[in-house]
């Protein structure tokens, strides 16, 4: 190995820290000097870290996902195109056995459900989303809605326990019906249904081939009329 | 329950999509620092970074190597920023490091302890764009002079160069404010 004199270990260290050739690894060992000048150079690339480090701005990496959605969904595809002549026969998933399950309430629900009082005011909200728009954000999860699953009056990017999620309001009979849709799964076996407690609102988690879909309203009428709608679909998914 | 089995065309894009999303949360931070530190304007870094990740993903099928995608996010960041401006005005490039800066920059005994961070940043905006971002494409990004010569397209030589004046220009502003105190 060449040894390495101060000049050249200085000029490396100045300029390339975080170099990592023996030489200048075996100068450092013999030279109190350059070791000292490179001691303060590592404090001073901390420092230099923590302050480039700024403060990302909140929520940067959904709008980001959004962003690219929907440009999808501007793009005329002739692989959409195609995909959209099969829409006769691509529904939403429903659920095939909707019995009641013992199984405890997994810790999504809590999520979900936390996430939707904060975000109360939505329920209130009276946009006509249209169904391209709908499916664009229910894609990402395995899912696309057929024209016969009512009004969206809200639909959006949503994150829950930092999962990007799909969040929609549907009108429903009484109240809303609030759907949200969450990459994480609740289990294994695909259409298995979990009850969702809350003193608020009476809901449902389904599992998904890819995630769980979630349903809740603060009205059961208008919760059970919904299932009713999407277990009268067909149950195909992608 | 009948199931569609995907079409390839649909599993390619649910690859590229699990692959893009993955992209997103990985460097979004690290390129939207690397826009602020461009541009000096935080939304101006949103919209850069926003841009970047659409061509990037009108792009996704010519990354070829995953690992790869970081150097290359960064470089079309790089060129977004570039388009804002309308001429490209060539700079005399110093190619070499004078020995004798070398010495006069190492022999000085800086405590970077004290240094306020706030002062640091104000520093940071007070470089010219050409020395600030290869040094922080090294720090934040973590590149070698090499790397960093490929990304902004330099010989490595002139990035060994900019980093020294960056370094040597930030330490001569927290001096003049009194952040330096030698030992």
């Amino acid at each position: 190995m060449d040894e390495m004199n101060c000049l050249s270990a200085r000029r490396i260290i100045s300029t390339d820290i975080k170099d990592k050739s023996p030489a200048l690894a075996q100068h450092l060992i013999e030279c109190s000097s350059c070791k000292s000048f490179y001691e303060r150079q590592v404090k001073f690339n901390h420092t230099l870290k923590q302050a480039m480090e700024i403060d990302v701005p909140e929520g940067l990496a959904a709008r980001i996902l959004v962003e690219q959605k929907l440009s999808q969904n501007k793009s005329k595809v002739v692989g959409k195109q195609r995909w959209y002549a099969m829409a006769a026969s691509i529904m939403l998933v429903v659920v095939v056995a909707f019995t009641s399950s013992l199984t405890p309430q997994p810790a999504i629900a809590g999520a979900i459900v936390e996430h939707i009082k904060d975000e109360y005011s939505i329920l209130n909200d009276n946009q006509d989303v249209p169904l391209v728009e709908l499916n664009a954000l229910l894609k990402p999860h395995g899912v696309q809605a057929h024209e016969n699953i009512g009004r969206a009056v809200h639909a959006g990017n949503c994150l829950i326990e930092e999962q990007l999620g799909a969040h929609i309001v549907f009108e429903g009979k009484n109240k809303p019906v609030t759907m949200v849709v969450v990459p994480e799964k609740i289990s294994e076996n695909t259409g298995k249904k979990i009850d969702i407690n809350d003193q608020q609102f009476e809901g449902v988690l389904v599992s998904l081939q890819r995630g769980t879909l979630a349903l809740l309203s603060e009205d059961k009428e208008s919760l059970i009329e919904f299932e009713h709608r999407l277990r009268e679909s067909l149950t195909t998914y992608l | 329950m009948k199931e569609n089995t995907p079409s390839d065309g649909l599993v390619d894009m649910n690859v590229a999509e699990q692959s893009f999303e993955s992209m997103v949360h990985a460097y979004s931070k690290d390129l939207y620092r690397y826009g602020y530190w461009l541009s000096r304007d935080k939304e101006i870094a949103e919209d850069l970074v926003q841009e970047t990740f659409l061509r990037a993903w009108r792009a996704i099928d010519s990354l070829n190597d995953a690992k790869a995608a970081k150097s290359w996010l960064f470089t079309i960041l790089r060129r977004e920023n570039a388009r804002r401006f309308e001429k490209k005005s060539a700079q005399a490039e110093l190619t070499t490091l004078d020995d004798e800066m070398v010495e006069v920059f190492a022999t000085v005994d800086d405590d970077f302890a004290s240094v306020d961070g706030m002062a640091v940043r104000a520093a940071l905006k007070e470089l010219p764009v050409n020395y600030a971002e290869p040094l922080v494409l090294q720090v934040i990004g973590g590149y070698s002079c090499d790397e960093i010569a490929e990304i902004i397209g330099v010989k490595p030589g002139a990035v060994m160069t900019r980093v020294f004046r960056a370094r040597q220009k930030l330490r001569t502003l927290l001096e003049d404010e009194g952040q330096l105190a030698s030992m």
